[in-house]
C-alpha cells in the first residue's frame, strides 16, 4: 500500500490525456465525459492484474475508454456510425495516388496564422463523424500510429487508413472552402 | 502523365519532418499539386495539435488518483469483511462443536478440557496453550490494525 498514491498519481496523468481525447471526441456531453473518463481508469484499476502485455499499456487503456463508449452509445440507443451513414460509400475506396488533388489550387495555409487555421479546424473538427475525429485527434495530437489506432478502435489497420484519408481530405476541403469564404 | 506518391506517402513525409524519401522531396520540387497537399497537411498536424477542447480540466487528475484510492480502500474492507465472517464462522463453529460434544456434562471446564486433548493429540501435549495465545494474538493484532493502525495511516494521507 506504501507508494500507493505517487504510483495512482502517474498512471492517471501518463494516461489522461490519451483517455480524454478518446472520450472527448466520441461523447458530446460533458457530464458523461467525465463520467466515461473516472470510469475507464476505475476499469485500468481493477482489471491492471489481468494485463498480460499482449498490448502496449496505452492502446490497453485506449481499448477500454474506447469499449466504454461504445457501450455508452449502445445503452442510449445510439450508434456510434450512424453519422457516418451518408459517407459511408467512401468506406470502400481505397486511398488514391494524388491525382484528384492537381485541380486544388490554394493551400489551407495560404495567407492564414496557425492559430487562425486551428480555431478553423476546431469548427470543422467538430462537424466530422465521432469515430473519424477520434481518429485524427488521436494521430495528430497524440502521435499514435495508424497501426496502435487499429488496436484501440479493433477495426483493421486498412479500414483505419481509410477512414483517416477520408477525414484529412474531408478537413482539408471544408477548411479550403472556410478560408475562400472568410476571404471573401 | 506524371505518377504522383500516394496519400499515405505524403502524410508519413510530413509526419517525419521531411526525413528521408529523397525521391518524394524531388517529386514536390516539380509538382505543385503534391506541394500544396504536403502544405496543407502541414497545417493540419500543426493546427490539430493547437487544439485544446479535447483536453482533460487540470483538476482531473487530483480527483481521479482520490477516487482511485477509495475504490483500493473499498476493496480492502471488502476483503477484511470476508476474512472477518469467516473468522467468525470458525469461532462460532468451534463453540457449536465444543458445547455439543461438552453438552453432556455441561460444563466449560469439560470443554476445555476437551480442546486441550484435541489439540494434544493432534499437535502434541504442549501445543493447546500455544495455539490459544496464537489466536489471541492474532485477533488482537487484526482489531488494532483495523481500528487503530489504518485509520491513523489514512489520517496521515
Amino acid at each position: 500500500m506504501r507508494g500507493e498514491r505517487p504510483a495512482l498519481h502517474a498512471l492517471v496523468t501518463s494516461y489522461e490525456r490519451l483517455v480524454a481525447h478518446i472520450v472527448r471526441s466520441l461523447v458530446r456531453n460533458p457530464a458523461d465525459r467525465e463520467d466515461l473518463c473516472q470510469e475507464t481508469f476505475l476499469r485500468v484499476l481493477r482489471s491492471l492484474p489481468s494485463y498480460r502485455f499482449q498490448a502496449r499499456l496505452s492502446s490497453w487503456i485506449g481499448t477500454i475508454a474506447y469499449n466504454l463508449c461504445v457501450n455508452h452509445y449502445r445503452r442510449r440507443r445510439l450508434v456510434l456510425e450512424a453519422d457516418l451513414a451518408p459517407e459511408a460509400e467512401v468506406d470502400d475506396v481505397p486511398p488514391r495516388p494524388l491525382d484528384t488533388h492537381a485541380s486544388s489550387d490554394t493551400s489551407v495555409e495560404d495567407g492564414l496564422a496557425q492559430s487562425e487555421v486551428s480555431r478553423l479546424l476546431e469548427d470543422e473538427l467538430s462537424r466530422l463523424p465521432p469515430l473519424d475525429r477520434t481518429m485524427i485527434v488521436l494521430y495528430y495530437q497524440d502521435e499514435l500510429s495508424q497501426r496502435e489506432i487499429a488496436e484501440i478502435t479493433g477495426l483493421s489497420p486498412d479500414a483505419v487508413k481509410v477512414r483517416m484519408y477520408r477525414g484529412r481530405q474531408r478537413l482539408r476541403s471544408r477548411l479550403a472552402r472556410r478560408m475562400g469564404q472568410e476571404a471573401t | 502523365m506524371q505518377s504522383h506518391p500516394s496519400d499515405d506517402a505524403i502524410q508519413q513525409l510530413v509526419d517525419d519532418d521531411f526525413a528521408g524519401a529523397p525521391s518524394l522531396r524531388a517529386h514536390l520540387e516539380d509538382c505543385g499539386a503534391c506541394a500544396r497537399l504536403v502544405a496543407d497537411y502541414r497545417a493540419l498536424r500543426g493546427g490539430v495539435a493547437q487544439i485544446r477542447t479535447y483536453e482533460q480540466p487540470p483538476s482531473f487528475a487530483a480527483r481521479m488518483v482520490e477516487r482511485l484510492i477509495e475504490e483500493r480502500r473499498a476493496a480492502w474492507s471488502a476483503v477484511e469483511i470476508a476474512g472477518a465472517t469467516l473468522a467468525g464462522v470458525a469461532w462460532l463453529g468451534a463453540l457449536v462443536w465444543i458445547s455439543a460434544m461438552a453438552s453432556f456434562r455441561s460444563s466449560v471446564e469439560q470443554a476445555a478440557t476437551l480442546l486441550r486433548t484435541t489439540l494434544g493429540q493432534a499437535l502434541g501435549p504442549a501445543s493447546a496453550p500455544l495455539v490459544v495465545t496464537l489466536l489471541v494474538c492474532l485477533t488482537l493484532f487484526a482489531l488494532f490494525d483495523r481500528f487503530v493502525r489504518r485509520p491513523v495511516r489514512g489520517l496521515r494521507a
